[in-house]
This record gives structure tokens, C-alpha cells and sequence, in this order.
């Protein structure tokens, strides 16, 4: 029995990802009182503090929602601009023939990249960090789109023409369904992509936001108030996340029967 | 928890014969497929460029709206004083230099997370709590512990990656059938026997999904990690070209971005496709 693989019984329970987080808090905690040093490594009680302050404190709160309010207008429309472009080049024949290469150039840029035209075109401000981020949430859309157009069974294909659908039918009731869970995927991939650029965008030429706020504080060495700002990010990310996932569970349930990427 | 996945799906289109694409394609039949995509795109590219240059004329201020062919000056200009060498040079070191980093913490990690329950448990919520803090974030707490310098643009673009390819390689971990190892330990293979012949074949598509993944979005770290501040490479063409409003220059930065960033995408397409193709479960499907 000692050569199976994997152990048969199942193991009791003990709540580890709870001991996982207080363990790692914990562990910051008793390091940074031992480095002493609250400009490189502040302490965690000091950091909840200010991260208290970050909800609290209006100006530091509109912070908060600005960045907020950037990364669900970008992210809204840039997922649905995907989509569109998605679904035409995967739809039409011809279009992918054409647009796929310019597709895969496009996507292969760096987002951030754009932060230059964009300020151009758009002037500095709110239109050029939003234009990064709708230019960063588009691609995967786009291309989980594409892919999920492209990869239904054939078998179905057939079936659906031998029970008479027209090529529109084959699109409408068997590609696009098929396309849903693999474009959510997409659309998920875009959500932190989003994030990214929104705090790089900010960062770069930002007058206000988390991003700005994290690389402000660097000039004056507020450190936990930098930590405090990555705990925010990384926590309304994971919210964001969980929020999608859940909503794709109830909402496109549907989509997913009989697939294995639920 | 789910990780990240790309498309593993072809986009090109439906194979109406998947036995038949085992056989090799007529040369024949493949020159012509290969002169009509020369032929489509060179076409396309030919209306884009002069769609291009009608834009820029009708702007009428080439400093600020570049046409094709002060792109194509400044190009030949940053090439020949070896300005965009340099910088491609430069960056694509750190990239190479903290991916490879990135993806060995992050395949180990991945193994560890997959195949110890206890690590899982411990560890998962503070991976994916990491997860969602964009790499950026951490920019201003890397200066004040590795100072300004390359390898705090190394360590973000470590960071960038590690987390990508360790929940794509658990994920990978968690697809393999129970059966296979149980067999390859009836067959009397060691703990590590296993972990070398059956979990690590079989997580390498999920690997090199995830690595994939982590290269394109290193390059979006490094970029924004240059324009901040470093002595070279293609973020800082593009903050120059910003500062100094020397439009083409950006241009020119964005095409080798472009160009660099599909061309590694392609290399990692290769590797799942060829490497990766023998240890899927459907050797049919083609990644594009």
C-alpha cells in the first residue's frame, strides 16, 4: 500500500489557509520589529493603520476610487470592444485572413507603450490612462474569443447542418455558446491586466490614484503607507476575481455543461 | 482556486479530419497556402500604410502624428547609431534574466503546492493575494531594498512571472490521472521517480501555457520598470520621446515591441507545440 501514489484516506481537517495568512502576517510582523526599520520594512499593525486611513481619510479615499473608476470603465469597455472585434474576426472568414496578423502585433505591444500617442491624441490626463487600460483589457477578449469560435467539434458542426441549420444558424447556435467559456476566461485574464495598467499608467503620468499614490510616497518615504496601497491592490484584485467568477457561475452557468473548464 | 490559462485551443480553424493532420502536408499545397498569406497580408499591409501616410498628411504635423516614412527615418536613424540595439539589448536582458528566474521559482513552487496538500493549504490564499498586486505596485518597496539599478528591474519582472507559471504548473499537477501514478508505483518507481517520469511530463503544457503568459506580461513590467528610470532600453525610448517630444522614436519603440513581443510568443507557441504536443492528453490540437 505504501507505493500508492497518493494516499487513499483523506486527510483530517485543519483549517490551513487560515493558518496561512496569520502565519504570514505573523511572520511580517516579528521580522520587521526585528529589522527595526519602518522606511524599508514596516511593521504590519502600522500598515493596517494606514490602510485603515486609506478607507477613512476622504482625500486618500478618492484615491482609491479613482483608480477604481478607471479600471471598471476600462475594463467594461475594453472587454466589450474585444468582444465585438472578437467575434468579427472569428465570425468572418475573410476578416481573420486580414486583421490576425495586426491582431497578434497589437497584442504583443505593451500596453504602456501606448501611454505616448495616447497623451497626444487624448491630452494628459484621465483620456490617456484610460485608453491604456481599455488598449490592455482588449486582446485577450479578442483572442479567447477567436479561439473559442474556432474550436467547437466538428461532430457538432455536422450535426447542427444535418438538422438543418443555415451557416448563420451554425454560428449563432453552436459557435457563439461554444465561444462563451473560453471568452470569460479571456475576460478574467483581462481584469488583472487592467489592474496592471492602471497602476503602471498612473505611476507614469498620473495625478491621482492608488499607482500614484504608491510611487508618491516614495519621495517622502511614507513606506506603510506604500504597503498600505499594495494591500488595498491586492485585495480589491482578489475581490474583483472572486466577484467574476461567481458571476460567471450564475449568470453563464448555462455555457459550461459538459465542459471540464468550469 | 483557478489559474490562469490561455487559449490551448487552435484559432486558425476547425479541423473538419484530425487523423489527417498527422501526415505531412504536400509541399505543393503548403507553398501555395504560405504565397497566399504572403500575398493577403503584403496587400493589407500596402492600403494600411496608405491609410497611414493620408492620416499623418491631413494632420499635418509630423512631430506629433508621424507618417510611415519618418518612422521609417527614424528607424533607419536608431539603427544605424545603434540606439535601438542597445536598447533592445538591454531590455531583453532583463526579461531573459528575470523570466528565467521567474518561471524555475515558479515551477518549483508549482510542484511543491501540487503535490503537498498541507503546502497548498498554507500557502495558496497568500499566493493568490499576490497575485493580484500588479508588479508596479511593488516598484517603489524593490528601490528601497535592491536601490535603482538592474536588478530591481530583475526582481519586478521575478515577480511579474513567478505567480503565472506556479498556479498554471499546479493546475497542470491536478490534471494528471490518479491511475498513471498509482501504476508508475505499482511498477515500483521512487517518490522522485514519479515527480521526474510522470508529474513533470505531464504538467509541461500547463508550464509553458503559464510561461507564455509571463512573457508577455514581462514585457509590459520591464517597459514601465525603464520608463520610470534606467540608463537604456525601449521603455526609455519612449519616456525620451515623451520628454523630448520625439514622436517617430516612440514608433519606433512600439513596432520593436511589437515585433519582439510576438516573435517570444511564437518561440513559447513552438515550444507547446512541439515539446510540449507529445505530453498532452489531445496530441491533435494545434495551439496558434
Amino acid at each position: 500500500m505504501s507505493a500508492l501514489a497518493v494516499p487513499l484516506r483523506r486527510p483530517a481537517r485543519v483549517p490551513w489557509p487560515v493558518l496561512g495568512v496569520v502565519g504570514a502576517g505573523v511572520l511580517w510582523q516579528v521580522a520587521a520589529v526585528l529589522t527595526d526599520n519602518q522606511a524599508t520594512l514596516p511593521t504590519l499593525s502600522s500598515v493596517l493603520g494606514e490602510l485603515v486611513a486609506l478607507v477613512q481619510d476622504p482625500e486618500l479615499r478618492d484615491h482609491v476610487s479613482s483608480t477604481l473608476g478607471r479600471v471598471a470603465v476600462g475594463f467594461g469597455s475594453g472587454a466589450l470592444l474585444g468582444l465585438v472585434l472578437g467575434s468579427l474576426i472569428g465570425a468572418v472568414g475573410p476578416v481573420r485572413r486580414v486583421l490576425n496578423p495586426y491582431l497578434n502585433f497589437l497584442r504583443a505591444v505593451a500596453p504602456i507603450a501606448w501611454i505616448v500617442p495616447a497623451t497626444i491624441w487624448l491630452g494628459v490626463g484621465d483620456g490617456s490612462i484610460l485608453f491604456v487600460v481599455v488598449y490592455a483589457a482588449i486582446w485577450p477578449v479578442a483572442v479567447n474569443t477567436i479561439a473559442g469560435m474556432a474550436s467547437v467539434a466538428p461532430d457538432r458542426v455536422r450535426m447542427g447542418r444535418m438538422f438543418g441549420l443555415s451557416p448563420f444558424g451554425v454560428l449563432w447556435r453552436i459557435r457563439v455558446p461554444n465561444a462563451v467559456p473560453v471568452a470569460l476566461t479571456g475576460t478574467r485574464l483581462s481584469l488583472g491586466l487592467s489592474f496592471m495598467a492602471a497602476v503602471g499608467a498612473e505611476m507614469i503620468i498620473g495625478r491621482d490614484g492608488l499607482g500614484y499614490l504608491v510611487y508618491d510616497a516614495r519621495s517622502y518615504f511614507d513606506t506603510p503607507l506604500m504597503f498600505a496601497g499594495i494591500l488595498l491592490l491586492g485585495g480589491v484584485g482578489y475581490l474583483g476575481d472572486l466577484l467574476f467568477a461567481s458571476a460567471r457561475g450564475k449568470v453563464f452557468a448555462r455555457f459550461y455543461a459538459g465542459r471540464s473548464d468550469a | 482556486m483557478t489559474a490562469v490559462t490561455t487559449s490551448s485551443i487552435p484559432a486558425e480553424r476547425v479541423d473538419v479530419h484530425p487523423a489527417r493532420r498527422r501526415l505531412p502536408a504536400l509541399p505543393a499545397a503548403l507553398l501555395r497556402r504560405a504565397a497566399v498569406g504572403t500575398a493577403v497580408l503584403g496587400s493589407s499591409l500596402a492600403v494600411l500604410l496608405v491609410v497611414w501616410a493620408l492620416a499623418a498628411d491631413a494632420f499635418g504635423m509630423p512631430f506629433l502624428f508621424p507618417g510611415p516614412v519618418d518612422v521609417a527615418d527614424a528607424l533607419g536613424e536608431a539603427v544605424s547609431d545603434g540606439l535601438l540595439l542597445t536598447a533592445v539589448g538591454a531590455s531583453l536582458a532583463r526579461i531573459a534574466a528575470g523570466f528565467a528566474i521567474g518561471s524555475a521559482l515558479g515551477v518549483t513552487l508549482g510542484l511543491v503546492l501540487g503535490l503537498s496538500p498541507v503546502a497548498r493549504g498554507l500557502l495558496s490564499p497568500v499566493i493568490t493575494f499576490f497575485r493580484f498586486v500588479p508588479p508596479l505596485a511593488w516598484f517603489a518597496p524593490v528601490l528601497v531594498w535592491f536601490g535603482a539599478g538592474e536588478s530591481a528591474m530583475v526582481v519586478l519582472i521575478v515577480y511579474t512571472g513567478v505567480f503565472v507559471v506556479a498556479l498554471s504548473t499546479l493546475e497542470g499537477t491536478s490534471r494528471i490521472p490518479v491511475d498513471m501514478l498509482r501504476m508508475a508505483g505499482a511498477a515500483g518507481a521512487s517518490w522522485w521517480q514519479r515527480l521526474l517520469w510522470v508529474t513533470l511530463p505531464a504538467t509541461l503544457p500547463s508550464i509553458f501555457a503559464g510561461m507564455r503568459v509571463a512573457v508577455g506580461t514581462s514585457f509590459m513590467t520591464v517597459v514601465s520598470a525603464e520608463m520610470l528610470g534606467a540608463p537604456e532600453g525601449l521603455g526609455v525610448i519612449v519616456n525620451t520621446g515623451m520628454i523630448t517630444t520625439r514622436i517617430p522614436d516612440v514608433f519606433v519603440a512600439i513596432l520593436a515591441l511589437g515585433l519582439l513581443g510576438l516573435l517570444c510568443d511564437r518561440v513559447f507557441v513552438l515550444l507547446v507545440n512541439t515539446v510540449g504536443r507529445r505530453f498532452r492528453e489531445h496530441a491533435d490540437a494545434v495551439v496558434a
